[in-house]
């Protein structure tokens, strides 16, 4: 592999791999890795990984494979290597990628397509990459329009987070069981908050897909890893008023709050800290929120168009949100998502009790929000209406957009949707 | 010298008060600018021990945490020092939490090896 461009260093870091594809959905350059003594790269541009390498000694990974070692480990160190579009260019050229969308320098804030990469297993658009060696999945970019909250519910914990949410029903697909390498969460949560992704899984590979599809990934053995479970979000044009949740092919109905068991992949379970409960019910809330993958717990109402419960269920589907639930002193209003609901409400509770009691002494106001960082993520607790909210995250997760959406949210009562 | 690590936090923008405070709510070491740690101070402190340690009790074998707390004017930062000591930072919403977090992973070997 020939020496790439330079680019100009924004300095180096040591963050998850996972961390770079959701922070860098703006970013055009290389992040340079270094791994013990071995190097590599992941070519970038907006968002999409357009190419990943690593070099140890004699020993070459490209495309998937690098990206797995990258992703097998916790932490790696990289530094971010800006590129002007002549230098990405003759990156490109390098790494024998095509530039079929050449990238203009300056860009409106929400550009047209190419604003990300993902990974689905079957989009009928064939990206513009010739891709090396088994890097054979990078999908169509997509347009993601501003106001709409469109979510990947994949999990973007690296690390040993005890939360992560892991779908219940996946194709059985012995890919899944691969679950250090194939992470391609490029959820902007940092960089640009108002952007997601939603992770659309369709069991019907849609017609025209492409070659190489999930399946044909399944060559890679299962290797079970610990650290991470990782899928493949598609990143598909959301018009606003539809908002999507992981779709499957089981969930039809219009309100279904039954357990459904759906069928696992056949991969090894994760070694799992003996928090981590898996998201098994689908609820499916109404139009605005066609299916979700989510488990309702305490009384659950049947939603119908009820707003509150659809901005609970926006909240949820954003990216790197483990479980919410709304409670007040005597109930748990709603719960949706992976947690322990019992365990979960009675530590809010009990948190909750030491604001209020500290509210009266100073002269600070009403209580506003809490955020408590435990090894496995953040838990949030805010009032909401006339209830209190409380969130499970993971540890990646934006902390100041969930406080602008919490200030949003009791400002303005219950918004129409959040940003 | 514990006054002199403590300071760089109150040196930092909107920062009105920094405390090295115990899990029961017994203050170590204190500076502050422009507030009073009167009785119900000290009270309120003291329900924010209890009342995270209650929480870590109930998350089970997790180590201590940090807690952010916020009020419409002011905020809360209580990190986990050194078994059971803490350090609490009281800042205006205007301060840069990510400046105290920072200053916090820089002093929080020292502040440790003077407790």
């Amino acid at each position: 592999m020939k020496e790439l461009p330079e680019g100009k260093s924004l300095g180096w870091m040591q963050a998850p791999a996972s961390w770079i594809d959701s922070h860098t959905v703006r970013f055009i350059g290389v992040v340079r890795i270094v791994i013990q003594d071995g190097e590599g790269f992941i070519l970038i541009k907006k968002g999409k990984p357009l190419f990943h390498y690593f070099k140890h000694g004699t020993i070459e990974l490209k495309g998937h494979t690098a990206l797995d070692y990258f992703n097998s480990h916790p932490v790696i160190e990289f530094n971010l290597c800006k590129y002007t579009p002549d230098e990405l260019a003759w990156a490109m050229k390098l790494c024998n990628i095509e530039d079929h969308d050449r990238v203009v320098p300056q860009e409106p804030a929400f550009p047209g397509p190419g604003a990300r990469e993902l990974s689905p297993p079957a989009r009928t658009a064939v990206p513009p990459v010739a891709k090396p060696f088994q890097d054979k999945r990078i999908p169509e970019p997509v347009v993601v329009s501003p106001p709409v909250p469109t979510v990947n519910k994949g999990p973007v914990v690296p690390g040993p987070v005890s939360w992560e949410h892991t779908p219940s029903s996946r194709p059985s697909n012995p890919l899944d069981a691969k679950p250090a390498g194939d992470k391609r969460s490029t959820d902007p949560v940092v960089v640009s908050p108002p952007v997601h992704t939603v992770e659309q899984r369709s069991a019907v590979p849609e017609p025209g897909a492409r070659e190489h599809n999930q399946p044909s990934r399944a060559v890679v053995p299962p290797v079970a890893k610990p650290v991470q479970d990782k899928r493949f979000p598609n990143p598909v044009v959301v018009s606003p008023p539809v908002h999507t949740f992981e779709e499957r092919a089981a969930a039809p109905g219009p309100v279904s709050v039954e357990h459904t068991q759906p069928s696992r992949p056949s991969n090894p379970p994760d070694a799992k800290p003996a928090g981590d409960k898996r998201i098994t019910d689908p609820v499916v809330v109404s139009p605005p929120v066609p299916t979700g993958d989510k488990r309702a717990v305490v009384p659950q109402p049947v939603v119908g168009d009820d707003p509150g419960v659809t901005i609970i269920s926006q909240i949820m589907d954003m990216n790197g949100i483990v479980a919410i639930a709304v409670f007040n002193d005597n109930r748990t209003v709603i719960m949706m998502g992976d947690a322990d609901s019992e365990v979960l409400v009675t530590i809010a509770r009990k948190m909750l009790e030491t604001a209020k009691k500290m509210t009266p002494l100073r002269t600070w106001g009403p209580f506003v929000h809490m955020t408590i960082q435990i090894p496995a993520g953040n838990m949030i607790i805010a009032p909401y209406q006339d209830n209190y909210l409380c969130l499970l995250t993971t540890r990646t997760i934006n902390i100041g957009h969930i406080r602008r959406i919490l200030r949003d949210l009791q400002q303005k009562g219950t918004p129409q949707r959040v940003a | 010298m514990l006054k002199n690590i403590l300071n760089k936090f109150l040196i930092l923008h909107d920062v009105r008060g920094v405390i090295v405070v115990r899990d029961d709510g017994g203050i170590v070491e204190s500076i502050k600018s422009g507030m009073e740690y009167d009785d119900a101070f000290m009270a309120a402190v003291s329900n924010l021990m209890v009342g995270s340690k209650a929480t870590a009790d109930t998350f089970g074998n997790s180590p201590a945490f940090m807690v952010f707390m916020e009020f419409p004017d002011y905020f809360l930062l209580l990190a986990p020092l050194k078994e059971e000591f803490f350090l609490l930072v009281i800042a205006q919403n205007t301060a840069n939490i990510g400046q105290i977090n920072q200053e916090m992973k820089k002093n929080r070997e020292d502040l440790v090896a003077l407790l």
